[in-house]
């Protein structure tokens, strides 16, 4: 006999076959269990919370801010959660979104899913060119304005307090202090990977610079680039200068106006509007 | 007149470092007063532990960007010519270059293992004093591990390897590329027909991807076979800069107890000899592997040597020396410590038999 | 001596019980003038027993770092003795205590007449002569895999700081655990002692609910043998961190994920009065536990567990085992329990029948996520083999089930112990026990009777290896 025919032959078997019968009638009884399985009717976004300003619909992180704001122009349903546990995150690093499948995204999976979801309610850019710029901006958003708002949060000793009451306040003593040097070191940690030493006024001479840059960008358009509806770079940028408008840092760097009036509108635009 | 102390030169190149190429090519290209290299290889003489650094009079100046500001203040301003937006794009295309580019060439040097081991690796013991050229590399490394870790590069195994689970990172050094080349597109220069500090500082970046001579040269080969017109840019301003002269000064005002040892021609000769034996030998086992076996080796070493101290020291095997005086005195001893214990015994039945004579007594 | 062959008796047969009568028949002529002594010095210590004596002074020979503290409470009740029987009694029970302290390797007794020219009548000096045990204690291990490699040493010194301390130390460096305790029994008593420990370790639930927990704390204990049993008092704080969240983890336990600050008071009280952990053939075991959490820290809660045991010999090597345990964890001033303190339930060592924490709450049939009220119980058939009764292997028939649940605190109490009562999950079946001298093995055929549609099953064979099996 073949192989397989010699293997069908042994679970064939009708002693075999009677076991499995015999086997299969055991449970003899199920109950239903009591407890129902929790599904997610929306994705669902956990995220710092709540808002630097009490009323504010934003988180107080800026990673956070920027991939809601994002969630919104999508115009997608999803609803918000602030357990401030980044614990919780595959990542280690709130945001995370899990969708109604019960997958969890984070960073460019979230990018990615939006975009390939929900295209039609973002903009696009034009040319290839436009493109290369947008990634350029959000590079130098991402290191100079960064810079500034982590050395700004975590280095500065008079914003110790408020930073503390936002991140680790909920915790019990002394789990809070604990933690808190935990991510104050995290901070620190990232800021080495850019600049060997850190030193506070060229970090904020570095900020300026690359606010007054992206405000040149800007110019006098609604979005960036001159594109009708709002892309990845406009949650970035809006991130950054929401946050930074809400911090003492506001005082240390100059925002420009044109920036300032540019949040607001994206603010009570697409963030206010609940729906 | 200006002294730049910048990290050594290699490949063909005036030095290995991006931010120290970037601005030695800055003031080959601008700088007409009086000026020259050092190659101190020492990060320990800049103000904030890092090349390059100038030196300027008395003031030193550390960092690529603060070294080219300083400089545009004096009077040789690489972008007077560029228009306000230009100057912002140059602004965010810089920020991008030191992010995404710079990435790029951590992953070739320290996550790419076999590029690690065999050629970054010695070249900073080339170059280094000891003991610095063993912190050094691994200080890199350890920001390399923290900035490639949002591509999906990840430490594997106790040694820390990086390796990129994923694959995103050639997939994101592909985009950065296109970025570059989609800014440049036609132009001789990345704004217009004008040389700016973005061309010296996309040079700066991408002639150690190009001209660096490495045993997996992974970015040469797709900068020259996916994106040709950055590797003509990258020709045409090395051939620029071939017909300016640098001025190198000697290197002695340091005073480092190490720096002999670095300039002894014997190690440098072992080095490179020694190297290019073992290559093909030792080419199947990993870097990995070996540290493993010799963590191995060395735990296994240290249990027996702490086994034996402990036996020795414990008299459970015991090694004496006695001298023909000493074992007569020994034996005297033995003899009185048996007559004692006798006493004892004869007494030490039971407690009862003691009290059955005081009984008794009374 | 018949503690310690019990159980070894309960697996011979009857040949080797003769040969051991035999042998003792051959030693007694050797004996008999030994016996004949002894009875002699019985009957006169008996007549003596009730004069007036007491001691004049107490000489311990061969310590140099025990402190004299510690020899000044061991002896106390001794010196208080006033007649010669009591004497002897307090003099064996204070070589007995300073025996169990543990920091002798011998404690010889010696009475006499005291030597004192000075001694009133009556006056006995006694002498202890004893040997200290070594002070040091070290073990170093390392383990060696295919890609990852780890190494620990432990660290135990007797007699710290001459009252009697030991000191124990732990430290692994791979699995990043780590462990301190530094013990003093109270007033030279053995039976009760005092310890502070710290420790740190690493928990891995990855297979059964998809996280890691990480546990560092202090403790302040009290260990203390009474008529009831043996105690144990703990006050300690402890930091939890649910972290290492699977990526195809149920909603509910990434929520658990966090930092939690638990500092508690609990108290357990353990009468174990068997004759063998691992396979008893008689007596019972109760152990009860009270927790009280919520001094400072974030949890709150109130926890009460109970466990119990009762074994019967039936005679020709058939043994009759019952269990019952239940326990009740009740969080007040939050909303739910945190995992990391809730019940699980099922196993091969606690329901057959079930895989590992199979039973309870669960979502979606993956992640177990504890219940906050349990009860179990079984019964089980040990039978002897035949031709095997030489051997420690036994045939096992058995019953077992349990239920665990969660507690709603919005609603009362009563109503969720209820359901303890709908939904019980059942097995039943057969297989053979091998007990070794560090380890209770089991091969069972296991087949559910009743189970709830989460459950996880264990049909057929199922493997236990451990030393608690109810």
């Amino acid at each position: 006999m073949s192989n397989q025919t010699w293997r069908n032959a042994i679970n064939n078997n009708p002693i075999q076959q009677s076991i499995r019968q015999f086997l299969a009638k055991f449970p003899l009884k199920i109950h239903r269990s009591l407890y129902a399985a929790r599904e997610l009717d929306v994705p669902r976004l956990y995220t710092w919370g709540p808002g630097w300003k009490s009323g504010q619909q934003t988180s107080f992180d800026q990673e956070c801010v920027k991939w809601q704001t994002l969630l919104k122009f999508s115009k997608s349903d999803f609803e918000t959660k602030s357990l401030n546990e980044p614990l919780m995150s595959p990542s280690g690093k709130l945001p995370f979104l899990v969708l109604t499948t019960g997958d969890v995204l984070v960073d460019d999976a979230i990018e990615k899913h939006v975009t390939d979801m929900y295209s039609e309610n973002l903009g696009s850019l034009n040319n290839e060119q436009q493109e290369a710029d947008s990634a350029a901006y959000i590079a130098s958003a991402d290191t100079k304005l960064r810079n500034a708002l982590l050395y700004n949060l975590w280095c500065e000793p008079a914003n110790e307090s408020i930073t503390y009451n936002k991140y680790v306040g909920h915790y019990a003593k002394p789990l809070d202090k604990l933690l808190f040097h935990k991510y104050k070191s995290l901070a620190v940690r990232e800021l080495l990977t850019r600049k060997p030493v850190l030193d506070k006024e060229e970090i904020y001479q570095e900020a300026n610079e690359a606010l007054q840059a992206i405000s040149i960008a800007l110019g006098d358009s609604k979005y960036f680039f001159g594109s009708s509806l709002p892309t990845f770079i406009d949650a970035v940028v809006f991130s950054y200068i929401h946050v930074i408008l809400n911090i003492p840092l506001n005082e240390l760097v100059q925002v420009q106006s044109n920036l300032v009036k540019y949040s607001e509108r994206i603010y009570n635009e697409y963030i206010l509007s609940g729906f | 007149m200006f002294t730049l102390y910048v990290w050594g030169p290699g490949w063909d190149l005036p030095s290995i470092d991006p931010g120290c190429l970037t601005v030695i090519v800055y003031f080959q290209l601008l700088v007409s007063v009086e000026w020259g290299i050092i190659e101190c290889n020492n990060p320990n003489i800049s103000p904030t532990g890092e090349l390059p650094v100038l030196k300027d009079g008395v003031e030193w100046i550390a960092g690529a960007n603060n070294i080219i500001r300083h400089v545009k203040r004096k009077g040789f301003d690489a972008d007077e010519n560029l228009t306000t937006r230009q100057n912002a794009d140059s602004v965010a295309y810089v920020s991008f270059v030191e992010d995404g580019i710079y990435d790029s060439l951590l992953y070739l040097w320290y996550a790419d293992t076999k590029n690690f081991t065999q050629a970054i690796s010695p070249l900073y013991g080339k170059l280094l004093a000891f003991p610095i050229n063993y912190y050094i590399p691994n200080q890199i490394r350890e920001i390399a591990k923290t900035r490639l870790e949002k591509y999906g590069v990840i430490s594997v195994g106790d040694q820390g390897f990086l390796v990129d689970k994923e694959l995103k990172m050639y997939k994101a050094i592909r985009k950065s590329y296109k970025i570059l080349l989609d800014k440049i597109w036609d132009n001789e220069f990345f704004f217009g027909n004008n040389l700016s500090t973005l061309d010296m500082v996309v040079y700066g970046h991408l002639a150690t991807h190009l001209y660096s001579d490495l045993p997996n040269p992974s970015l040469a080969i797709i900068l020259r076979t996916e994106f040709p017109r950055l590797v003509m840019f990258c020709d045409r301003m090395k051939g620029r800069l071939s017909e300016r002269e640098i001025v190198k000064f000697p290197f002695n005002d340091l005073p480092s107890v190490f720096t002999g040892i670095l300039k002894s021609p014997r190690t440098w000769f072992n080095n490179t000899f020694w190297q290019i034996r073992n290559v093909e030998k030792e080419a199947e086992k990993s870097q990995a592997q070996k540290d493993f076996e010799r963590k191995r080796i060395i735990s296994i070493t240290g249990a027996i040597l702490f086994m034996v101290t402990y036996v020795i020291w414990n008299k459970i095997i015991s090694i004496e020396f006695i001298s023909e005086k000493d074992k007569e005195y020994y034996d005297n001893d033995d003899v009185d410590d048996d007559d004692v214990n006798d006493n004892y015994d004869d007494s030490d039945n039971d407690g009862d038999d003691s009290d059955d004579d005081d009984g008794e007594n009374e | 001596m018949d503690n310690e062959e019990f159980p070894l008796r309960a697996h011979q047969n009857v040949e080797a019980e003769e040969f051991m009568s035999n042998n003792f028949e051959a030693q007694a002529k050797k004996y008999k003038e030994y016996e004949e002594a002894a009875i002699k010095l019985n009957e006169l210590v008996f007549d003596t027993k009730d004069c007036p004596f007491y001691i004049h002074s107490f000489q311990i020979l061969g310590t140099q770092k025990t402190r004299q503290s510690l020899f000044e409470s061991v002896v106390y009740s001794a010196l208080q003795a006033r007649t010669l029987s009591s004497i002897i009694d307090e003099v064996r029970i204070t070589a007995d205590k300073l025996n169990r302290l543990d920091i002798f390797k011998h404690v010889d007794v010696l009475l006499d007449n005291s030597s004192d020219p000075l001694a009133q009548p009556g006056a006995i000096d006694v002498i202890l002569s004893t040997e200290e045990k070594s002070r040091f204690w070290i073990k170093t291990g390392t383990e060696i895999g295919n890609d990852a490699g780890s190494a620990n040493i432990s660290l135990n010194i007797r007699n710290v700081f001459g009252g009697a301390e030991t000191l124990e130390t732990y430290i692994s460096a791979g699995t990043q655990t780590s462990y301190f305790c530094l013990a003093k029994p109270i007033n030279g008593n053995p039976d009760s002692k005092v310890d502070i420990s710290a420790y740190r370790l690493t928990k891995n639930n990855q297979s059964f609910s998809s996280h890691d927990e990480i546990l560092q704390g202090i403790a302040l204990r009290w260990r203390v043998l009474s008529k009831l049993g043996f105690h144990e008092l703990t006050y300690g704080t402890s930091w939890r961190q649910i972290c290492n969240i699977a990526k195809d983890a149920t909603l509910s336990i990434r929520e658990s994920a966090g930092h939690s600050l638990k500092s508690s008071v609990a108290h357990t009280l353990v009468r174990d009065m068997r004759d063998d952990i691992m396979l008893p053939s008689r007596g019972y075991y109760i152990k009860l536990f009270q927790e009280f959490a919520g001094f400072n820290g974030d949890v709150y809660f109130v926890k009460n567990e109970f466990e119990s045991q009762i074994n019967f010999p039936l005679g020709k090597g058939f043994i009759f085992s019952a269990s019952l345990r239940n326990g009740l964890l009740y969080p007040f001033k939050t909303r739910q329990s945190q995992i990391c303190d809730r019940f699980f339930l099922g196993g091969a060592q606690s329901v057959r029948g079930f895989r590992l924490n199979g039973i309870g709450p669960r979502e979606e049939k993956k992640d177990s996520l504890g219940g906050d009220a349990y009860i179990a119980a079984g019964v089980s058939l040990f039978t002897p083999l035949p031709k095997l009764s030489r051997y420690p292997v036994k045939g096992h028939f058995f019953v077992n089930g349990g239920n665990l649940v969660r507690i709603n605190t919005s609603q009362r109490l009563a109503v969720s112990l209820n359901n303890l009562a709908k939904t019980p999950s059942v097995s039943a079946g057969v297989g053979v026990v091998y007990r070794s001298s560090i380890l209770r093995l089991e091969v069972n055929f296991c087949l559910p009777l009743i189970a709830t549609n989460t459950d996880k099953l264990k049909k057929g064979l199922q493997l236990g290896l451990g030393f608690n099996f109810w």
